[in-house]
C-alpha cells in the first residue's frame, strides 16, 4: 500500500463514518420528537382534568378523598397476598371465598386479584387463589400430591404450556418418568420449539431405558437448531454417562 | 514466532492447511458425521455449505485422518473430462497410472468394481462436485452401485437438482452433512485459537467484543471472509503503525472499517 492509496481509502472511510453517524441519529431524533411529543400531550391532559376537577361541586371532591382511603386499604391487602402466596402450594391451596366476614370485595384491574378490604388478612391470599394467574411455577421440593392434581385438573381446562412443562419437570424429580415423559410430550405438543421440553422428553426416556429412540429423538431436533446443550446431551448419552 | 502485525497478517492467508484446523463445536460434529457416514452401507455421502464453510479443509482433514486406516483418495481438483476422470478412476482400482496410449471404456470399470466388492472398500473424496457435468455425476452413481466404492461429494448446494433430486440417485445418499457460516461466538472462537496457535497471545486478548461484533457483521460468519478481512485489517495496521496511528497490539476500529471498505464487505 502506499500514501495515495491509504488516503484514498481513508476518504472512503470519513464518509461511512459519516453516513453512520447520520444513520443513527434520524432514529435518534425521531424518538426524541415522539417522546417530546406524548410528554407535551400527557401535560395538556392534566391541565384538562385539573381545570375540570376544579369546576366540580363539594360532594365530587369529597367522593373522591373516599376512594383514596379505600384504595390505601387495599393496597395493604394486595401486599400481605403478595406476601402469602409466591408460590404454587400456596395459591393452590386456598379455595375459599372471595368475599371475607368484614367488609366488601373490591377488583383490583391491576393484578387481577380480587382483594379484602377489612376483612380477614389470611383471606387475602385465599382471595388470590381463585383466579390461576400466570406466574413462573418453580418445582418445589414439597411432597404434596395435591399440587399435581390442581395443576393437572387446571390443564384439563387451560391446556397452558405451562402447566405441562411444570408437571414434566414435577413428575422427573419424583423419578416418576412415565409421567414426566407423557407431560414432556404435552408441552412440546402444545410448543414444539420450547427446547426444554424436549430434552426432558429425551432424559425421561432414557431413565425408563429407551436409550435409541432418546437419541433418534434428539438427534432430529439437533438436526433443525444446531443447540448447543442439545448436542453435550447427546454425547453424554451416546458415551452413556449418567442423566441427572 | 510471529513479531508486529506484519508476522500477525500471516495467520489469516486463506490456505488449506490441515495443521491449522480450528475445531469449532459445530465443525467438530459434523466432521463425526462424515466419519460415522462412510463407515454405513450405502453408497453416496453429500457434503453441503457455501463457500468459505470449510468443506474442503474439512475434506483435507479427513484424508489426512483415515488415509492409512481406509482406502481413500482425495479429488482434490475437479477433473470435469471424461477422459481425466476415467484416469483418475483407472489409478484408484489398479494403483498405477494409466498408460498414455491405453484407454478403458467405462462398463470395464463398473465390472471391476463389482468383481472386487468382497475384497475392497473403496472411498472417493471428491471437492467441488458441483463442477462435475452430469454425466461424471451419473457415472460415480452407477459405479456407487457396484458396491465396492463409495463417493463423498462437496460441492456449495445442490444446484444439480434435475440430477441429483431425482429419486435414483437420492436413495443412495446415505448421508447429507451441511456446513454453515459460524455463529458470533463460533467466529470469535475461531480468530482468538487462530492467533494463539501461533503464539500472538497479546493480540488474541486485544480484540474487543466489538470489533467481534464487526467482523462477524460483515463476514456474515464466513471463515474465508474473516480471513480476507483480518488479512486487509492488519496489513492496514502495519502501514498506519508506520505512520505512527496505531501501535502493536492494538488494532483500531478505523482499520477494521478501511478493512471492511476496500474487501469491499461495506459500502462506504
Amino acid at each position: 500500500m502506499n500514501e495515495s492509496e491509504y488516503e484514498l481509502l481513508e476518504q472512503k472511510w470519513k464518509s461511512f463514518r459519516k453516513s453512520k453517524r447520520t444513520k443513527l441519529l434520524i432514529p435518534a431524533l425521531t424518538l426524541i420528537a415522539v417522546f417530546g411529543a406524548l410528554a407535551y400531550l400527557s401535560t395538556l391532559r392534566s391541565h384538562k382534568i385539573a381545570s375540570v376537577v376544579s369546576k366540580e361541586t363539594n360532594t365530587s371532591v369529597s367522593t373522591a378523598s373516599a376512594d383514596s382511603n379505600t384504595d390505601k386499604q387495599s393496597s395493604a391487602g394486595r401486599q400481605e397476598s403478595a406476601a402469602l402466596a409466591p408460590h404454587v402450594p400456596s395459591l393452590a391451596h386456598k379455595e375459599s371465598n372471595a368475599t371475607g366476614a368484614h367488609g366488601s370485595a373490591k377488583k383490583d384491574t391491576a393484578s387481577g386479584m380480587t382483594i379484602v378490604m377489612g376483612g380477614e388478612q389470611s383471606d387475602a391470599a385465599s382471595a388470590a387463589s381463585q383466579r390461576p394467574n400466570k406466574i413462573e411455577l418453580d418445582v418445589v421440593a414439597s411432597g404434596n400430591m395435591d399440587v399435581a392434581r390442581q395443576v393437572r385438573n387446571r390443564f384439563e381446562v387451560t391446556h397452558d404450556f405451562d402447566d405441562a412443562l411444570y408437571l414434566a419437570k414435577y413428575y422427573y424429580a419424583r423419578k416418576n418418568y412415565q409421567q414426566s415423559e407423557y407431560w414432556a410430550m404435552q408441552a412440546n405438543t402444545i410448543n414444539s420449539e420450547n427446547e426444554e421440553t424436549w430434552i426432558l422428553f429425551a432424559k425421561s426416556k432414557v431413565k425408563l431405558g429407551h436409550r435409541v429412540s432418546a437419541l433418534k429423538v434428539l438427534q432430529a431436533y439437533f438436526d433443525q437448531t444446531g443447540s448447543q446443550r442439545i448436542k453435550l446431551l447427546l454425547d453424554k448419552i451416546r458415551r452413556g454417562k449418567p442423566i441427572e | 514466532m510471529m513479531s508486529g502485525f506484519s508476522g500477525a497478517k500471516q495467520v489469516f492467508v486463506d490456505e488449506i492447511n490441515v495443521d491449522d484446523y480450528i475445531g469449532l463445536e459445530g465443525s467438530r460434529a459434523a466432521y463425526d458425521r462424515l466419519v460415522n457416514g462412510l463407515d454405513e452401507s450405502v453408497k453416496i455421502v453429500l457434503l453441503l455449505g457455501p463457500p468459505g464453510t470449510g468443506k474442503t479443509l474439512m475434506l483435507h482433514r479427513l484424508y489426512e485422518n483415515l488415509r492409512h486406516q481406509k482406502e481413500l483418495h482425495l479429488i482434490a481438483t475437479p477433473l470435469v473430462k471424461r477422459e481425466e476422470f476415467h484416469r483418475k478412476l483407472f489409478e484408484i482400482f489398479t494403483g498405477k497410472p494409466q498408460p498414455l496410449n491405453a484407454k478403458v471404456d467405462f462398463d470395464t470399470f463398473v465390472q471391476f468394481a463389482r468383481e472386487i466388492k468382497e475384497e475392497r472398500k473403496i472411498v472417493v473424496l471428491v471437492d467441488e462436485a458441483q463442477m462435475y457435468p452430469a454425466d461424471l455425476l451419473e457415472e460415480m452413481r452407477i459405479l456407487s452401485d457396484a458396491g465396492s466404492i463409495k463417493f463423498l461429494l462437496s460441492l456449495h448446494k445442490l444446484d444439480r437438482e434435475e440430477l441429483l433430486a431425482k429419486e435414483h440417485f437420492q436413495t443412495r445418499v446415505s448421508e447429507t452433512i451441511t456446513l454453515a457460516n459460524a455463529s458470533r461466538e463460533e467466529l470469535a472462537t475461531y480468530v482468538h485459537q487462530k492467533l494463539l496457535n501461533k503464539g500472538l497471545v497479546d493480540l488474541a486478548d486485544r480484540l474487543s467484543g466489538r470489533q467481534q461484533k464487526f467482523i462477524h457483521r460483515y463476514t456474515g460468519g464466513n471463515f474465508r471472509d474473516c480471513n480476507k478481512l483480518l488479512y486487509t485489517a492488519l496489513d492496514l495496521c502495519d502501514f498506519m503503525e508506520k505512520r505512527e496511528e496505531c501501535r502493536y497490539p492494538e488494532i483500531p476500529m478505523k482499520a477494521l472499517e478501511m478493512a471492511a471498505i476496500k474487501t469491499g464487505f461495506v459500502h462506504e
